[in-house]
């Protein structure tokens, strides 16, 4: 009888303990917020099939300063990413024709998530991942042109600033699995940093603590 | 009496104590693991649709992929049962913010309308938005050429979807260089069957020069789930030439 009532005590002890827990979360945690919304998003419409995190963005590097080393790139750790996310990887991609498209990636995913050889792109935007790349522009791209162009191309893209220079936002829907995107500069090198899980607003924040 | 009274209600408290010990931190465990760990979303295909295709990976300056098909009956006896259904023979070019440009030809939902008979088509994501375009009906047997690239490094990262020819859209991306191409059917319901679609004069633009060339060394055939029974046969020349399918036998 006394077992009884000391497991019903306990069971009210840990949902109330859970939900105490539970409410402490910041309210932007990658805890908080739904998987697999991209790939429901993805179930309606035509798109490519799964493609492995090192098919697009290339090999591991153990550090920032091995990867821009082998990259010729000057990539910046942010110093803010939103609580409950961690860097997973940082990969280097190696443009086998001379270096114009040299790659940095760096890859922020939910702590509890694991990612392996077999992860794709998918994946980490259905864990709210956040996945951000350097790559060198383009010498002769006139960029207030082809600003002005992607941004009539892209519904939804508008004109934003980053580190006082002009830049392109982009404001998914989360909840529909629609990625949000911002573009910007550092340097010669072109930043593009995108999340299904987190909004335009929380991307700036991220790219303007990168210097 | 009173003694021993006294000593059972300590033992009983201890065992309590102990009892607790092991049952708080078991629970707290199952509860914060229940709200941490992703529900998987039960799926037909995995990814959520069921590719048979092939895919190139890890070459330089990819600034277009082409090919040619030839038109195949992809009629099944179910047409679009929930308004979101298609088979597509078709070819990507996926950038590395993944976004993507596609075309190809198809049967089933496409731009709002059921399509009962094949029909060419377009459809790009960019900065996160998708679009999809009919290009109109397309004969069985016919022959038709597909083709997205950016052949001019200099115009500022247009890409351009050529269909027989024909510049049907000229689009904006984030780059003038690709990281990725797929050639191959995309099935959304694993209940359809097509007959084997041939593909040929498959080639990838590198820049000017090399200028068009086949596709080589970092390409792989990929069967997302063979149960399904898509399929994919590499003929000769080899990844220029390739065959899918969905049920049946595959062959060149």
């Amino acid at each position: 009888m006394t077992i009884t009532a000391l497991v019903v005590v306990t069971l009210v002890a840990a949902a109330v303990l859970s939900q105490v827990i539970h409410v402490q979360v910041a309210p932007d945690s990658a805890a908080q917020k739904p998987f697999g919304q991209y790939s429901k998003f993805l179930s309606t419409i035509k798109h490519p099939g799964p493609i492995p995190l090192s098919d697009i963005y290339g090999n591991d590097s153990s550090s920032i300063i091995s990867a821009n080393q082998l990259a010729g790139l000057n990539a910046k750790i942010p110093a803010y990413v939103p609580s409950g996310l961690e860097l997973k990887v940082i990969k280097t991609k190696m443009d086998q024709s001379g270096g114009q498209s040299n790659m940095v990636t760096l890859i922020y995913a939910p702590k509890q998530i694991n990612i392996d050889a077999k992860t794709t792109i998918t994946n980490v935007l259905d864990y709210n991942g956040v996945i951000a790349f350097y790559m060198k522009d383009s010498p002769d791209k006139d960029r207030a042109k082809w600003m002005n162009d992607y941004i009539s191309s892209a519904p939804g893209a508008h004109a934003i600033t980053i580190h006082g220079q002009q830049a392109i936002g982009t404001n998914g829907v989360p909840q529909n699995g629609m990625k949000s995107q911002v573009i910007f500069y550092d340097g010669d090198a072109e930043v593009i940093m995108f999340s299904v899980g987190y909004s335009e607003s929380d991307l700036i924040k991220i790219a303007e603590s990168m210097r | 009496m009173a003694m021993t009274l006294r000593n059972n209600a300590i033992l009983e408290n201890k065992k309590n104590i102990m009892l607790l010990t092991v049952l708080i931190p078991s629970l707290i465990g199952i509860g914060l693991l229940s709200t941490s760990i992703p529900n998987a979303e039960a799926t037909q295909c995995g990814n959520p649709h069921c590719y048979a295709d092939q895919r190139t990976t890890s070459i330089s300056s990819l600034s277009g992929e082409k090919r040619t098909e030839v038109v195949t009956d992809l009629t099944t006896s179910t047409t679009c049962p929930t308004n979101t259904e298609f088979i597509d023979e078709e070819g990507w070019i996926v950038f590395a913010n993944n976004d993507w440009l596609e075309a190809g030809f198809t049967q089933g939902y496409l731009q709002g309308v059921c399509r009962t008979s094949e029909h060419n088509f377009y459809a790009d994501s960019i900065g996160g938005f998708y679009q999809e375009f009919d290009s109109g009906a397309v004969s069985i047997g016919s022959t038709q050429t597909y083709e997205e690239s950016d052949r001019n490094p200099g115009s500022g990262n247009i890409w351009h979807v050529y269909i027989n020819g024909v510049d049907k859209a000229q689009l904006t991306m984030a780059s003038s260089t690709a990281s990725f191409v797929q050639q191959g059917e995309e099935v959304s319901y694993n209940t359809s069957s097509a007959p084997k679609t041939d593909y040929s004069n498959i080639q990838k633009f590198a820049g000017a020069p090399p200028g068009w060339s086949s596709l080589g060394s970092g390409t792989n055939p990929f069967q997302d789930d063979t149960s399904f029974g898509l399929w994919i046969n590499n003929c000769s020349p080899s990844f220029t030439h390739i065959t899918t399918g969905m049920g049946g036998t595959a062959s060149c």
